[in-house]
């Protein structure tokens, strides 16, 4: 359990350093992994250039996904995300800032599991990771997901078949 | 929603009730018709008259003058059978009667008569006015039945007499009577009777003279023979003697006649003439026939005329009907072929000038309108921007504002004195306020601009949940809720009419004196097909003069550190409920509180 990573894509450090703050606080075990755009979250997820190495950047049973993003929109993301064969099962929580219900629907049109805004109280903060964790880490019950199948290479794949 | 305005409606009665095409020609027949009838009749009757009185006039002429010829004819006659009655063998006879003188006096008789066209015979009478000779056969005389007392017995020698018509045999005759005279007075008569009838083609001749289609008859004066000169004829039916002018009456057989009768003075008997006035009126009856004649060619040329010019005006008018009711339909494409001087020309080419023109306001309207859309569009879309950048970029640097002055308090509490830690309380409060200004801001902005579908809502759910939201709030005043149910069914946004719950209750719970317990109370009421529903307090109340502008956009009346908020939450309640088609108000008396109103239309279907 202690070895699920969890990936958090957030260009903002703030956000980045309050959110460790709450999952430490919380006293989450699960490590945590950060992008901070939406060309390292598919690189990532496709394992490809820096993230290569599924020791040191494995593959996440959940992502924090933000929408306002540099380069890639999270929204981009997440279609990518669906788009793939392998991946369209990864469980995504939006974790943005707008409550715009354009947002809103289109995030679970395009496939979001859940939607969150980021609250602006650190103790709210702390109530929505705590609840995150009991919620995804402990009730919800994962689904199977292939990473870099079929597109991805079969080393990889293999390696991601070993650790499971 | 419900009532849209209804469309325009084009004026489309391209069939109205008649043509003008068709209207002209009946309005202009109807017309004609009258005054030709209405001549016709006029000229008839004057035609007609005119000819009656013209034959009248004749036939007054004709009867008079064949009166004279006839009493002129009958004075010759009379004197010459006097002369031929002043014989000797005759006298002789008279005188000594003996089988000679007898046969000479027979002699002369027949000198006399039989003649085959006028004279039946010739007698001898005495004067005791018994017949004593005749030329006449027997039998054909007794047959005939001649009476003596239908004899006129002359007087005067000079002169003869003559008689009244009767039948002889089968022949009418009348006789005439002359003296034979002796020194002694009278001796006795020669009587001569004369046919009343003549050949048919002298007849003829004397009718021709008097018009033909003309009768002549010539009858006794008591009216019990009548001949018309070829045979005995049926008596007139009216005493022609008495009646005086000009006689019209029913022939059996002939139809109508009018007639004229005259007296013949000495002669015992009356001529009479009669016209058929089917004859008289024959002229008339030709005239008035091409006088229809006439009037008909005129009525179809009048109808012609009527109907060309009905429809070149008609026509035109049809063109233009058309041609507007295009233009109303939007098509501005038609266009008006009329080519005319005239003022239905002038109306096309107004017409047209005045189409022109409209399509070219209409496109530079459309134009202006297009350009302003976009424009509104732009700016719109740029707001919408704007909100997104807010409630994305704005709160972030606040989440860190918040996040670690907190962070500061609790990781490095115990290295800060009481100022540092009241300074980094403060910068948490200030965080906080501004993140709920732009959450109101943005809520106001949402509600502004949002598409709201209005569908059926029912408000006691919405009141439940918007307590049930408010829960915590209410809980910590220790505040009282008491909800008039059943509420009502309303046209509204569900999310948008529970905000608008949300911020009534949470105002109204807000604006209650610390030290008082706050009570609130929902409560609707319907009035035709409005419901108003109101949220009551216990509060401060409002002062009259503010009532109007605490629904504005940061209108505040107290300081936010008595009452917190960011005077936004009414404004999103009026905003919310005008775009729901409803409006707001409230009623309130300072320090006992208030009462603010929602008025909403009732869901269709839910009316009283």
């Amino acid at each position: 359990m202690a070895g699920q990573v969890i990936l958090v894509v957030e260009d903002d450090p703030n956000d980045v350093l309050l959110i460790q703050r709450a999952f430490s606080k919380a006293r989450i075990l699960n490590p945590l992994r950060t992008v901070s755009n939406g060309d390292e979250a598919v690189a990532y997820l496709s394992g490809e250039g820096q993230f290569a190495d599924r020791d040191i950047y494995p593959f996440p049973v959940l992502v924090l996904l933000d929408l306002k993003l540099p380069r890639r929109s999270g929204l981009e993301v997440l279609a990518w995300t669906r788009s793939q064969p392998g991946l369209k099962r990864l469980p995504i929580v939006v974790l943005t800032s707008s409550k715009e219900s354009s947002d809103i629907n289109r995030a679970y049109d395009l496939g979001a599991n859940s939607y969150l805004v980021k609250p602006v109280g650190f103790d709210s903060l702390l109530e929505l990771v705590k609840s995150l964790e009991v919620y995804w880490m402990m009730l919800n019950q994962s689904p199977d997901v292939f990473p870099g199948w079929p597109t991805g290479g079969a080393g990889a794949d293999a390696k991601q078949a070993g650790e499971r | 929603m419900a009532d849209s305005p209804t469309g325009r409606t084009a004026p489309r009665r391209l069939v109205p009730g008649i043509s003008i095409e068709y209207k002209l020609p009946i309005f202009l027949s109807v017309l004609l018709l009258t005054v030709i009838v209405l001549s016709s009749w006029a000229a008839y009757r004057g035609v007609r008259q005119a000819a009656f009185t013209t034959a009248r006039e004749r036939l007054s002429n004709v009867t008079n003058q064949l009166a004279s010829l006839l009493r002129a004819q009958g004075g010759q006659m009379g004197a010459l059978i006097a002369r031929a009655a002043a014989n000797d063998t005759i006298r002789r006879f008279f005188e000594s009667p003996a089988p000679q003188t007898r046969l000479n006096a027979l002699a002369a008789l027949r000198r006399m008569g039989p003649t085959p066209e006028q004279v039946i015979g010739v007698e001898l009478w005495s004067a005791q006015r018994e017949r004593i000779l005749t030329t006449l056969t027997q039998g054909s005389y007794f047959g005939a039945g001649g009476q003596a007392e239908n004899v006129q017995w002359a007087v005067n020698p000079d002169t003869a007499a003559v008689g009244r018509i009767q039948l002889i045999g089968d022949s009418l005759a009348y006789p005439v009577t002359a003296v034979v005279a002796g020194r002694a007075g009278v001796l006795g008569y020669v009587v001569q009777w004369r046919r009343a009838t003549s050949n048919p083609r002298s007849r003829e001749s004397t009718v021709q003279l008097i018009g033909s289609g003309a009768g002549l008859y010539i009858g006794n004066d008591r009216g019990d023979f009548w001949t018309d000169l070829l045979g005995q004829v049926p008596s007139p039916p009216v005493n022609v003697r008495a009646a005086k002018g000009i006689l019209s009456y029913e022939r059996s057989g002939k139809g109508r006649m009018l007639a004229a009768a005259a007296p013949l003075g000495t002669l015992p008997w009356t001529v009479l003439v009669e016209f058929p006035e089917t004859l008289v009126a024959a002229p008339v009856t030709l005239f008035i026939h091409r006088l229809v004649l006439v009037d008909l060619l005129l009525v179809a040329l009048g109808l012609l005329a009527a109907w060309g010019m009905g429809r070149s005006i008609a026509a035109p008018l049809r063109d233009l009907t058309a041609a507007s009711a295009a233009i109303a339909a939007g098509d501005y494409s038609r266009s008006v072929a009329v080519h005319r001087d005239d003022e239905v020309g002038q109306l096309a080419e107004t017409f047209t000038t005045m189409a022109q023109r409209v399509h070219d306001a209409q496109t530079s309207l459309e134009d202006q309108v297009r350009a302003r859309t976009a424009e509104l569009q732009e700016r719109n879309d740029e707001l919408e921007a704007f909100g997104y950048s807010i409630s994305h970029d704005l709160r972030a640097p606040l989440r860190a504002m918040q996040g670690f002055s907190q962070a500061l308090l609790e990781d490095c509490g115990d290295r800060l004195d009481a100022m540092g830690r009241e300074y980094a309380e403060r910068i948490v409060a200030g965080a906080r306020r501004m993140d709920e200004l732009i959450r109101d801001l943005l809520a106001y902005s949402r509600v502004s601009r949002a598409e709201l579908q209005l569908v059926r809502v029912p408000l006691s759910p919405v009141a439940q949940r918007a307590l049930a939201e408010l829960s915590g709030a209410l809980r910590a005043r220790n505040a009282t809720v008491h909800v008039d149910e059943p509420l009502p069914v309303v046209l509204g946004h569900p999310a948008t009419l529970s905000q608008v719950l949300m911020n009534l209750l949470g105002n109204g719970l807000k604006f209650v004196p610390p030290e008082r317990i706050p009570e609130l109370r929902v409560g609707a009421e319907q009035r035709d097909s409005i419901v108003r529903v109101w949220v009551e307090d216990n509060g401060i109340g409002i002062a009259p003069e503010h009532q109007a502008r605490i629904f504005r956009v940061f209108e505040r009346l107290h300081s936010t550190d008595d009452y917190p908020g960011t005077g936004i939450g009414l404004a999103i309640v009026r905003k919310a409920v005008e775009r729901m088609g409803g409006q707001v108000g409230v009623e309130s008396r300072l320090g006992h509180g208030s009462r603010f109103w929602v008025e909403l239309k009732v869901a269709a279907g839910d009316g009283s």
